[in-house]
């Protein structure tokens, strides 16, 4: 016992011992909760079981008509994630019928009371319709950046595919949006 | 001199210069690799879908809209980015000045969240960036090297409890887990890198199913063997080499990107081991030692 970290700490410095002490439990009871909350992280990364599906979904986007932006040209890594998450996260809410997930996921899980004392905080949390509007000027305005091509137009196709053994295969192509500059 | 109390290795004054400037020219290379990929605030052309989700700091920095406010702007989001920068180089220079050190913790915190709030998700690579600094806040020593041990057991945490998630949802024993978190993820680049040598070795490791399966069950023990951390640290060598293979192995199978928490991976080092001859040579050098 008289060896232990946390113990020397409590020698040297209580006012460090009751910071490291604090953060321990937090750390430890966001995990037992299940849910992050910024410095108290949770490393559950990849441990839900997959299930297999029959299809794959890939969003492909394509600019002016003419060009494929594949993310995996730019092997900084970050570029790629800022290519290809935010637009994943403007699909599912448009797959909620234009509802920000977070606010249907809060809804289910609260009472209406609880969500209704939330209510100060909506704009701050959820995106609304304006802000959904302004997806595509904003993705055209850092494709532009991140392409060096100006960007009048673009195009997100939904591809669905299957592996037949290691092989890809494309089961349909549908135009998922399309966005033109005023 | 450096000195071993129970499991906790204590590094001098002069050490810690040393370890500070190690762990601030890592984070200035971080950020310049950030300006390159686009994702400095100023870089990000105002964004507008966040994500906030229910991460109740995300949900006060939104409420203070703080991260609206600096990518809305252009000029404070660059000026943003300049004292971003211009803290993370003072604290190379100056490692002692604490001030410099809260500064930076402060712009990075807000980076941090601004950068996942509008990526539309809450990456956690970042996150050896935004914790490395904190041992440098304080001026003494000792309260350093327990700070710093601090960190060394978050990164033992960190494995381990991507261990026990992995174990306790019995994700470990799920019929082909590892094949078809590479199917999911690879679907993408497979589809738009076709010929490329990646491509080719993805296809041959989705007919190699045992082998991807286990490298996922492997991945899964080599997590679980940094609880050995926890008790000693006769073996930071070899969770060194893990803390390495641990992330080419996420990049490689499952296509995520988490090289830069290896920083946190500079708690596993003995820099006492690499000081300490290097100091010895110098004084001898100088002429402050005489050799018997």
């Amino acid at each position: 016992m008289k060896k232990t970290f946390l113990y020397q700490v409590w020698l040297h410095n209580k006012k460090l011992f009751y910071i490291m002490a604090i953060f321990t439990v937090l750390t430890v009871g966001a995990n037992l909760a299940g849910d992050q909350v910024t410095p108290f992280f949770v490393w559950g990364m990849y441990s839900a079981k997959e299930e297999p599906v029959r299809q794959y979904s890939i969003l492909q986007t394509t600019i002016n008509d003419s060009m494929v932006v594949d993310p995996y040209d730019r092997p900084i890594c970050d570029t790629r994630f800022y290519l290809t998450s935010p637009l994943a996260w403007y699909k599912k809410i448009k797959d909620n019928n234009s509802v920000d997930p977070t606010q249907s996921f809060l809804q289910a899980k609260l009472s209406p009371a609880r969500f209704e004392s939330l209510g100060f905080l909506q704009n701050a949390l959820f995106n609304n319709r304006q802000q959904q509007d302004a997806f595509f000027p904003w993705y055209a305005r850092y494709l532009t950046q991140v392409t060096t091509t100006p960007v009048q137009s673009i195009r997100i196709d939904e591809i669905k595919v299957h592996y037949a053994g290691p092989k890809l295969v494309v089961d349909s192509i549908h135009l998922f949006n399309r966005w033109e500059k005023p | 001199m450096g000195k071993t109390i129970a499991h906790i290795l204590f590094y001098t004054p002069w050490e810690r210069k040393r370890i500070a400037r190690v762990v601030f020219a890592l984070t200035l290379a971080s950020l310049v690799w950030s300006f390159f990929s686009h994702t400095l605030l100023h870089q990000l052309q105002q964004p507008v879908l966040k994500f906030p989700y229910v991460d109740v700091t995300y949900w006060v920095m939104h409420y203070l809209q703080l991260p609206q406010l600096i990518t809305g702007h252009f000029w404070l989001a660059c000026l943003f980015d300049l004292a971003l920068f211009t803290f993370c180089v003072l604290c190379y220079i100056y490692p002692e000045k604490r001030w410099y050190v809260w500064s930076f913790i402060g712009l990075y915190l807000i980076y941090f969240i601004t950068f996942n709030t509008f990526g539309g998700h809450h990456t956690n690579h970042k996150i050896g960036f935004l914790l490395m600094a904190i041992p440098f806040t304080v001026t003494n020593y000792k309260s350093f090297n327990y700070l710093w041990q601090g960190l060394r057991y978050f990164l033992l945490f960190a494995y381990t409890d991507a261990f026990l998630w992995k174990f306790f949802r019995w994700a470990w024993l799920h019929a082909d887990q590892g094949m078809l978190i590479m199917k999911k993820n690879q679907a993408a680049y497979l589809y738009l890198n076709p010929d490329t040598f990646f491509a080719g070795l993805y296809r041959w490791l989705l007919q190699q199913p045992m082998l991807v399966n286990g490298a996922y069950i492997a991945g899964t023990i080599l997590e679980g063997v940094f609880i050995i951390g926890f008790f000693t640290r006769k073996y930071d060598k070899y969770l060194l080499v893990f803390s390495i293979l641990l992330p080419l192995g996420f990049w490689l199978t499952a296509d995520a990107y988490f090289f830069e928490f290896l920083v946190l991976s500079l708690t596993l080092v003995n820099f006492h081991a690499i000081y300490a001859p290097r100091r010895f040579a110098n004084n001898l050098k100088r002429g402050a030692l005489t050799p018997v």
